[in-house]
């Protein structure tokens, strides 16, 4: 189903309205806010369930990935055919593939003894087709896989985690450098944190070993790490951690190729962010983006909707847009695309004009909400999704792709695309 | 009590309202500042400085399910174990902890081991047996409805929906945080249970007293103490703020129960917190001092007095610059001879800090702990010491983890707040 939205400009903070006002455009007639009235255009790409009882997966939580001919490529967390994962719910997750054409197949159905369960993570793709990606349950010792997928749907467990000092619930998706080195983080494991563990950085490489990078530790350091990585050209790893730091409120991270970790920002919460979910991506000028869930605030409040953030090649960070909750969304999950021209595009899994979240575009200090999802019906359903709790990817033609982890024309989440 | 946000397009799709909390979006959430934002600010400061710990697993959401295969009396309806769907509290034990929450599903009525039991309605009282590591424990959950009064006059709304005009009776009542009733007092051994009951159309919620005198083998209800200052109207709005089940707790001067929940005022706005209380003497002589058992009234506090009636009175804002609110928990520290008021919307947690129970600190954020849809909801502080429900330097915090459909995937979470 296509649907045209006009689009609306909101200033970033403090930039045309004052602080003080900003909480006020939430409750201003949308007109107020509009500054061009380009279309945009939305369309359901794919509404899990479309087959009934779940089969062709359900709650799709990453985004997607995309080949050359086209073809989209994710996870959902319940679904498909497996069974005897730990949270059941009809299947215990799948790899789909959803061609050009809208027609969608699930390469693989987690599930079984020693298979991984339940992704959250959006999946890389290398040059022979083959996905890779994580589980955050499941495998030989319960505690998350790294998986590899094939064309032809066939998966290899490439590694298991064992929990304890290596790592425990690898959440998020992996990132590979150029020599085939695969990075991601876990949850837990390591060390501390009243013997869970903070969480880790770690490498698979390109002969499947797997090594810890690194262990969290908690205040200052970072704890709980739920997003990935990202590499620059010199190899450092930069990410987040959702909890932990100064502050306790989430920390910006850089491992440098000797392993060595400093905590580049921790998040303050007030004015500054808190509580980041995924990691930070990378500009050509080396320039971090990311997003905070929370915190941004003002007036002194300790909560706020969420923020985007910059951090510079020098480790300065800054907030260079906070959520109101009105038509721009709120509480930002998930990375940051950034295009050439040093745009970037995301997700806010809340707000916007209904409260169930937006595809926004923030470029030239200013962010303008590209699509307002709609309220779903009292089953549950509706014609465009709701939460887009993953990134966007997008393709020549500057076409954004994610997906919606609830609702959507059967209720189980939906891909959708926007024509900006 | 059902996730808000969890939707299902097969099988139940019940949603009513979590019974602890209220994620609040942006534009809902300014409507309420504004509308509180006259009242005087408070000029206590907290002195906790809180140390958040990464939140551990202590009931898998396998574990759960299981467990419900063994609950007693045997579960009668298809979803299985819907539990915690309440904060869990605890009382200690000779040899471990008892735990005390909600199993939400329908109990329907049964023949079992020659008796009569279930009510046909929804919630319960679920006793589990454990470890602050395993609340769960390994014997079978003591799963039981809160059986009406003998005297009918006391609460006539606790009957079976099934036999009754449409709504006149509750559709939902399960309990709950309990008061073992100390050697000295009249009852004494006895426990007092405060539950939570619910009109799902439109969605209303009020608290009331329950009793047992074989450790929670049986419970019997005394009455409402709480009902919000906005009547139910079969016509009405569905209600706009959160009662949770909260605790009883025990004033400055060890003479009141103090009670804290939301408040839904007559002119449609509602607190954050507010506050009653009764005579410890008056509820345990009214509870266990005569052939009837009932409620003794508590009464609202309102501007300055506690003169309003715990049955539909008016009440004060206690959090005049809170900005979300719901899961209220309050439990005295002995470290910082101070109450704590745990507080969260399922998705950001704070908390606020008082010296007599009515003047409270500005909330402090902890952290966003839940992100829709994986809410994190009912909060519950427990302690380390003696009595679980004394809390000191260092103690736990327990939550519900939702994850997918109600309760097919939910776990329970742990945190550590230490005040440095």
């Amino acid at each position: 189903m296509k649907i045209t939205q006009s689009r609306d400009l909101i200033s970033r903070k403090n930039r045309v309205v004052p602080a003080f006002l900003v909480g006020l455009l939430a409750l201003l007639p949308l007109p107020l806010l509009s500054r061009s009235a380009a279309a945009q255009t939305f369309t359901e790409l794919y509404p899990f369930n479309s087959t009934g009882r779940l089969s062709d997966g359900g709650t799709p939580e990453a985004g997607v990935t995309r080949d050359a001919d086209g073809n989209l490529y994710g996870t959902t967390f319940f679904g498909g055919a497996g069974t005897g994962c730990d949270i059941y719910y009809a299947g215990c997750g799948t790899v789909f593939k959803l061609d050009s054409a809208g027609t969608e197949t699930v390469l693989h159905s987690f599930g079984g003894r020693y298979d991984g369960w339940n992704p959250t993570a959006r999946l890389i793709l290398d040059a022979a087709g083959n996905l890779y990606g994580t589980t955050g349950y499941g495998g030989a010792f319960g505690h998350g896989t790294v998986f590899k997928v094939d064309k032809a749907g066939n998966e290899t467990i490439i590694h298991s985690f064992a929990g304890g000092t290596d790592g425990d619930r690898p959440n998020a998706g992996l990132v590979q450098d150029a020599a085939g080195n695969f990075y991601g983080t876990t949850q837990y494991g390591g060390r501390g944190c009243y013997g869970q563990g903070c969480g880790t950085v770690f490498r698979i490489g390109v002969d499947g070993r797997e090594t810890v990078l690194y262990r969290f530790a908690d205040f200052p350091d970072g704890a709980s790490p739920l997003g990935g990585v990202a590499l620059d050209s010199s190899r450092n790893i930069y990410g987040t951690t959702w909890l932990g730091g100064a502050y306790g409120y989430g920390t910006v991270f850089k491992i440098d190729m000797c392993g060595s970790e400093k905590v580049l920002h921790s998040f303050a919460g007030g004015g500054d962010g808190a509580n980041p979910l995924d990691a930070p991506v990378l500009d050509k000028a080396g320039n971090m983006y990311g997003t905070t869930a929370a915190g941004g605030a003002s007036g002194g409040s300790l909560l706020g909707l969420g923020t985007l953030f910059k951090v510079d090649a020098a480790g300065h960070e800054s907030i260079v847009y906070t959520f109101t909750g009105g038509p721009d969304g709120a509480n930002p999950y998930a990375h940051l695309l950034v295009d050439a021209a040093g745009n970037l595009y995301g997700t806010a899994t809340s707000g916007g004009v209904t409260g169930n979240g937006t595809v926004f575009e923030f470029s030239d200090g200013l962010l303008t909400p590209l699509y307002g999802f709609s309220s779903p019906d009292s089953n549950g359903e509706n014609s465009d999704g709701q939460y887009p709790m993953g990134g966007l990817i997008t393709d020549s033609a500057g076409n954004l792709y994610g997906t919606t982890v609830q609702a959507g024309t059967y209720g189980w989440g939906t891909v959708f695309e926007v024509q900006p | 009590m059902i996730n808000t946000f969890g939707v299902s397009t097969f099988g139940t799709k019940r949603m009513t309202q979590l019974l602890g909390a209220r994620f609040i979006p942006g534009a809902v959430l300014l409507v309420g500042v504004f509308a509180l934002s006259s009242v005087t600010a408070q000029t206590l400061a907290p002195i906790c400085h809180a140390k958040m710990s990464a939140p551990i697993e202590v009931v898998s959401s396998h574990q759960r399910n299981e467990a419900g295969t063994k609950a007693q009396p045997p579960i009668t309806q298809d979803q299985g174990f819907d539990w915690p769907d309440a904060q869990i509290s605890a009382l200690k034990t000779d040899s471990g902890y008892f735990f005390f929450s909600i199993d939400a599903g329908t109990h329907y009525r049964q023949l079992w081991h020659g008796q009569w039991v279930g009510n046909n309605n929804s919630g319960s009282v679920v006793r589990t047996a454990g470890t602050l590591d395993n609340p769960l424990g390994s014997a079978p959950p003591v799963d039981v409805v809160i059986d009406h009064n003998p005297d009918p006059k006391v609460n006539p709304h606790n009957c079976d929906p099934t036999k009754y005009p449409h709504n006149f009776c509750y559709t939902y009542i399960g309990g709950g945080p309990v008061y073992q009733v100390p050697r000295d007092r009249v009852g004494a051994g006895n426990w007092l249970l405060v539950y939570h009951a619910e009109y799902n159309d439109p969605n209303y919620y009020l608290l009331g007293l329950g009793i047992s005198s074989d450790r929670g083998e049986h419970w019997t209800d005394i009455g409402e103490i709480i009902r919000f200052n906005m009547p139910f109207s079969y016509q009405g709005s569905p209600a706009g703020a959160a009662i949770g089940d909260p605790p009883l707790v025990t004033s400055p001067d060890g003479k009141y129960f103090y009670i804290y929940f939301q408040d839904w005022l007559k002119d449609g706005n509602f607190t954050m917190a507010s506050v009653a209380r009764a005579s410890i003497d008056s509820v345990l002589k009214a509870a266990f001092g005569g052939e009837k058992h009932y409620a003794a009234p508590f009464s609202k506090y309102y501007q300055g007095k506690w003169d309003q009636p715990g049955i539909g009175g008016a009440s004060t804002e206690l959090l005049p610059n809170a900005r979300y609110g719901g899961g209220l928990n309050v439990a005295y520290n002995s470290y910082l001879q101070r109450y704590m008021m745990l507080n969260s919307d399922s998705q950001n947690y704070s908390y606020a800090e008082s010296i007599d129970g009515q003047h409270w600190t500005d909330t402090v954020f902890l952290g966003m702990l839940g992100y829709v849809p994986n809410i994190a909801g009912y909060s519950g502080p427990i302690g380390l010491g003696d009595d679980p429900n004394i809390l000191g330097k260092e103690f736990y915090v327990y939550y519900t983890q939702f994850r997918g459909p109600w309760p097919g995937g939910q776990s329970v979470k742990r945190f550590t707040l230490t005040c440095r």
